[in-house]
Formats: C-alpha cells, structure tokens, sequence
C-alpha cells in the first residue's frame, strides 16, 4: 500500500501539501515535471480523480503550471511562494499552540524564549 | 453531470418486511461509488435491483437512459460481481472466462490472463473446489477485465487476505486510470476502501443516510478531545453524534463544519480537534446509538 | 456481440452433463443387454426398453443444468430470453445429434439381426414398418418433450419455490386420480387402451403442441424469476 493519507481530512488538499512539501525540500525542483495524477493515484492508492483535484489546486494558486500535450510543471518562484505561505501558518499552527501550552504549565515568556534558543542550539 | 445510473423512490417489500425504503440516488459517468453500509442495509437488494435480477416493489430507475429488464443495451454494458455467484459444478476457471469472454463486449482476455497470474489461480481448478479467497478473485478478475462501462463489485474481498485485497486495490486503480468508467464498490470495510472513493452513499435499514462526495464527508464532522467542561462548552447546542468521557476527559464528536472561528475558540479552550475518518462517522451514524439523518443538509 | 451464441457457448462447455454422460448411461444399459443375449444365446427375443434411459437421463439433466446455469447467466447479465433461447437451442441440438445416432444404431440393429443375439434395444416394435425419417421424428420428438418437460418443471421451481412445485404435483395428482376415476367410473379404460392402440403414431404427433406448450410456459416463467 501506498503511504498513508489521514483519512479524516480531504484526500485532494492532503496530496497538495505532499507535493508542497516536496517542493520546498527541493525533491522537486522548479521547472522539472510532476508525477501525472494517475501516477499520483497509484502510489498513493487513491483515486485519480481525486489526485487531479489535488494538483488542480496547486495549479490555481500558480505552483504548477500545465504545458500542453506533455503535463504539469513546478512553475519558476514556486518554493518562494510555498516558503511565505508556511510561514504565515507556522505562527498559527505551532506558536500559538505552544504559548497556549507554555501558559498553562506556567512557563513564562522568557522561559519560553530559553527554551527555543536551548532547542535551536541542538543539532 | 453525466448520470448514468437514476434511481426514484425505490422501493422493496418482502411480505410485511420493508427492505428498501424509497430510495433516490444517481451515479454520474466514470466516478467510483462506495454503496456502505452495514451488513442487511439493503446494499445488495439494491444491486440486484439496478442489473434486473430482482424486481423491485415499486419505484422507477433508469440504467443508461433505459430501463434494464431484458434490456441488452443496458446489460450488455454492465457487470456485477456479487459475493453468492454461483457457478455450475463442472465449470473450471478457465470455463468462465471463456464463457465471460463471448459475453462482454469490451472483453480483455489478455488482461484477464495476467490476473490470474497475479492473483496466483490455479486456471483449471474446479470452481466448487476454489477456497472462498480464490472464488473472490475469480469475480475480481471477471469485473476487472469485462471493463463494462458500469462495473458493481458487492463485497468483491470475501476470504481474501490483504495482500490480495491490496493487490486488487492497486489493479483496480490502475485501470481505472487507463480505462475510466464507472465503479460501484459496495462494502462493509470502509477504511480500506475510503481513499479510492470519489463518492459515498450510505444506506442504512433501507434507507439512504448520506449521498456525497467523499471529500465532503471528510469535513462534515470532528472530534473535540479536552476537558469535559470545556468541550461541552464548545459543542453546546451542536449535533453530537458520539460522546465518551473518563475521568474528567471528553471526547465528542459533532455533526458540523469547522469553521475559523470555532478552531480558535477550540484552541483557547484547550480542546484538541481530530478528524472522523469515513469510517469512524459512518459507525457513529449507523451504530445503534446512531440517531443521525443527514441526507437532507 | 450475440448473447444467445453466449449461452450456446456456456452450454457446450458442459459436455459431459449433454452428450458423454447419457451415452454413457445408455451404452452401459446396452452392454448389459447384449451380455444377457449373449448369455441365453438369442434363444428369446429381447426387448428390453432400455432406450428409455436416455430419456430418461435428458429429463434429469435438464433440471440440473437449468438450476446450475440460470442463476449463473443471471449473473453474468444475461437477459432471460437469451438464456431461454441458447437452453432451447442446445436442447434441440443434442436432440437432433442423438437422434441421428439413435437411429443410425437402430438400422444397424435391424441389419444384424438384433446384435446377432436377437436383442431389440434400438430398434423398438412398433417401428418395423417405418420409414428412417419416421424414426428419427419420433426419436427426436420423445426427446425435446423430455428435455421441456423437465424445463417446465424445474421453471415452476425457479419461479414459485418448492412450495411452487408441491402446490403444482399436488394439483396434478388430483387431476390425475380423477381423471382416472372417472374412466374407471364410466369404464372408459379399455376404450382408451384400443384407441391408443390405433392411434400410437398419433401420440408422438400430439407432442409436438405438448412441447410447444411447455416452451412457452417454462419462458413466461423464467421471464418473472429473480436470483439473488
């Protein structure tokens, strides 16, 4: 079996984050060709339909590009692109999260801060 | 929009006992259906309604614009695969391909032949002699290699193992992709199939619970995990479906879109959201518990 | 593609239930004959009726093959009157084949001197004075009517159940018994027997609207019969 996809949320928007994430950890540099949906489909064990849903949202928000009569692209500025957009969600997803935590193991503000230099400083 | 398959308020009594209850559903051009449910909903009544093999009580449907019964336009463009085929004593594997080979217009007999290979069949084996593994295969391999525009697999995977249910999976999904048409996949193994629906109807005692796609599903319901305070405070007034607690934790599952808004409200309450996966809600709705009719939201 | 040819196919795979296991049967039957003529040397002269069992045998293998087949074709989304029409088929085919060696073998019986052992196994009575296409008509009448006969029946079973079939025996035993009492009550018997004695020919020309019957009821059935 392919690997698995959480089950609970949207197939298609789960196989967007996965060639996002290969796109930033430059697996697919830009201007090389993406897998086609079938492709996507059998490795991932869903159904093409849904894949092509999947790359379909990344071509709207110009991450790939179609190239007629041979398939889809990684367009040219789109690891920059992906880059700014996690990283808007990073606040929102982890940041918040762990000061919601740190507040109510009553760690301070400046614990906090040791605590992630403590942490970058690990390899 | 492409319907190929439109089923109006069917219906189907045996006796005093309803097992289909006015039922409505249409299947679009080359899209996989998942037909769940929990065994008895009335799946396979259903099935056998659609391919004419059974006639319903009352109720019309239309099967590529026609009506099936003794319809060739209609049936020559099918195949079911059901779980009670029976087959005649004398007839080996390779006597049903043969016979399914002269009968399916669009009849892959190569293809047919590597199935067998990957499936591991002993061709002139007897069919009353196959382990029920192996009789599931031979209906896999007849559904798979009839490419029939419209293809219905009722509980295709009975006795097989996972790597040969895998392997169907794999084959189904490959072909489909070469050859797309339509599937129905009717089955109580929801999670394993989930990802290859496009799809879901969800029967339950006769009746249809949920009609949509499956992506949609996925976000129709979550689970709020936290302390039981404040995740009564989040989902008060809310279609809880589910609901468990120990000591002063609570899970709870809601029949409702997250929005923004009650993702922040979670988060500032200290509740964790989890998914439902498709077969965690389709449990919860057609478990005994269960008290959820959503097919008109 | 023809779905008819298909259930044609389907069929013909299935030799041995339509032509190994019936000549099987008959020969074995006719074997023992011959030894048993052999035995007393042709000193009596034979007549065993042992033929009967092949017809015997189609109206078994009917029921069987219909109840294996049906549900099968079925499944495989074949219309009813397809199956009807290539089982119909196949039935007048095999009637058609075995009748052609029936008679083949009756010929050789009465060229022989009944095996040479003065058997009459093929070769029955009345059929002395009959022209080769006489025999062949009656050998291949007997046979459809048995193989429909055995169609109608197990029809009634696809379609109503074993309760179907009780309901249907019971109602023709009655029939039957009064049928027979009423013969009986107005001393008709021996009327009949002379009748029939006259008119034995007659008898095989009478099935053949018998067969047409039974086909058409065993299709109105298998029209209205589900599987499941």
């Amino acid at each position: 079996m392919g690997p698995i996809m959480d089950d609970g949320r949207p197939i298609f928007i789960q196989i967007a984050e996965k060639i996002e994430d290969d796109i930033i950890g430059e697996g697919m540099p830009e201007e090389t060709q993406v897998p086609s949906t079938n492709q996507f489909a059998s490795f991932y064990q869903i159904n093409p339909a849904t894949a092509a849903k999947g790359v379909n949202l990344l071509v709207d928000q110009g991450i790939l590009y179609k190239k007629r009569g041979i398939g889809m692209f990684v367009a040219s500025g789109a690891r920059e692109k992906l880059v700014e957009k996690r990283k808007e969600q990073f606040y929102e997803q982890y940041v918040i999260t762990m000061i919601h935590e740190a507040k109510k193991l009553g760690i301070t503000t400046d614990q906090l801060t040791d605590m992630v230099r403590r942490g970058d400083g690990l390899k | 929009m492409n319907p190929i398959v439109e089923v109006n308020r069917l219906n189907k009594t045996y006796g005093k006992d309803t097992v289909i209850r006015d039922v409505s559903f249409v299947i679009e051009q080359n899209k996989i259906y998942g037909l769940l449910g929990r065994n008895g909903a009335g799946k396979t009544t259903i099935m056998h309604i659609l391919t004419a093999q059974l006639f319903p009580t009352s109720g019309d449907m239309l099967v590529f614009g026609e009506k099936p019964y003794e319809n060739n336009r209609v049936l020559s463009r099918l195949c079911f695969i059901k779980e009670s085929q029976k087959y005649p004593d004398s007839f080996r594997i390779v006597d049903v391909l043969a016979v399914a080979a002269s009968i399916y217009p669009n009849w892959d007999q190569k293809y047919a032949l590597q199935l067998v290979e990957d499936f591991r069949l002993p061709l002139k084996r007897r069919m009353k002699k196959l382990s029920r593994g192996m009789l599931s295969s031979v209906g896999v391999i007849v559904g798979l290699a009839s490419r029939a525009p419209l293809t219905i697999f009722d509980e295709p995977y009975l006795g097989l193992d996972a790597v040969a249910r895998n392997l169907f999976y794999e084959k189904l999904i490959e072909d489909y992709a070469e050859y797309p048409r339509t599937f129905i996949l009717s089955t109580h193994l929801i999670d394993e199939v989930s990802n290859l629906l496009e799809h879901v109807i969800l029967i339950d005692a006769g009746k249809i619970l949920i009609d949509e796609d499956a992506d949609e599903i996925r976000e129709k319901a979550y689970t709020a995990v936290g302390a039981a305070q404040q995740v009564n405070k989040l989902t008060a007034g809310k279609k809880i479906i589910h609901q468990e607690s120990i000591g002063g934790m609570m899970t709870t599952t809601v029949l409702e879109r997250l929005n923004g808004a009650q993702r922040r409200e979670a988060a500032t309450l200290g509740i964790e959201i989890v998914p439902v996966s498709l077969q965690q809600l389709i449990v919860h709705l057609t478990g005994n518990k269960g008290n959820g009719k959503v097919a008109e939201s | 593609m023809n779905r008819t040819a298909g259930v044609l196919k389907m069929h013909w795979r299935d030799k041995w239930v339509w032509i190994y296991v019936p000549w099987v049967v008959l020969l074995f039957s006719f074997a023992i004959n011959v030894i048993i003529g052999v035995l007393i040397n042709g000193q009596e002269n034979i007549n065993s009726g042992g033929i009967a069992s092949i017809y015997v045998y189609m109206f078994i293998a009917i029921a069987i093959v219909q109840a294996q087949t049906f549900p099968f074709s079925l499944g495989m989304n074949i219309r009813r009157t397809d199956y009807f029409i290539g089982t119909s088929l196949m039935c007048l085919l095999v009637s058609a084949g075995s009748s052609a060696i029936l008679l083949l073998l009756s010929v050789v019986e009465d060229l022989s001197d009944g095996w040479g052992v003065n058997l009459g196994y093929f070769s029955l009575p009345f059929m002395s004075d009959l022209s080769p296409i006489a025999r062949y008509g009656i050998f291949f009448i007997v046979m459809m009517h048995m193989f429909f006969l055995g169609f109608v029946i197990t029809s009634i079973h696809r379609r109503f159940g074993r309760n179907g079939l009780y309901v249907f025996f019971t109602v023709m035993l009655l029939l039957c018994t009064i049928g027979s009492f009423a013969m009986t009550y107005y001393e008709r018997w021996m009327d009949l027997f002379i009748w029939i004695s006259h008119h034995y020919l007659g008898l095989f020309v009478w099935m053949i609207p018998l067969i047409v019957v039974y086909a058409l009821l065993s299709y109105g059935l298998l029209r209205r019969s589900t599987v499941s």
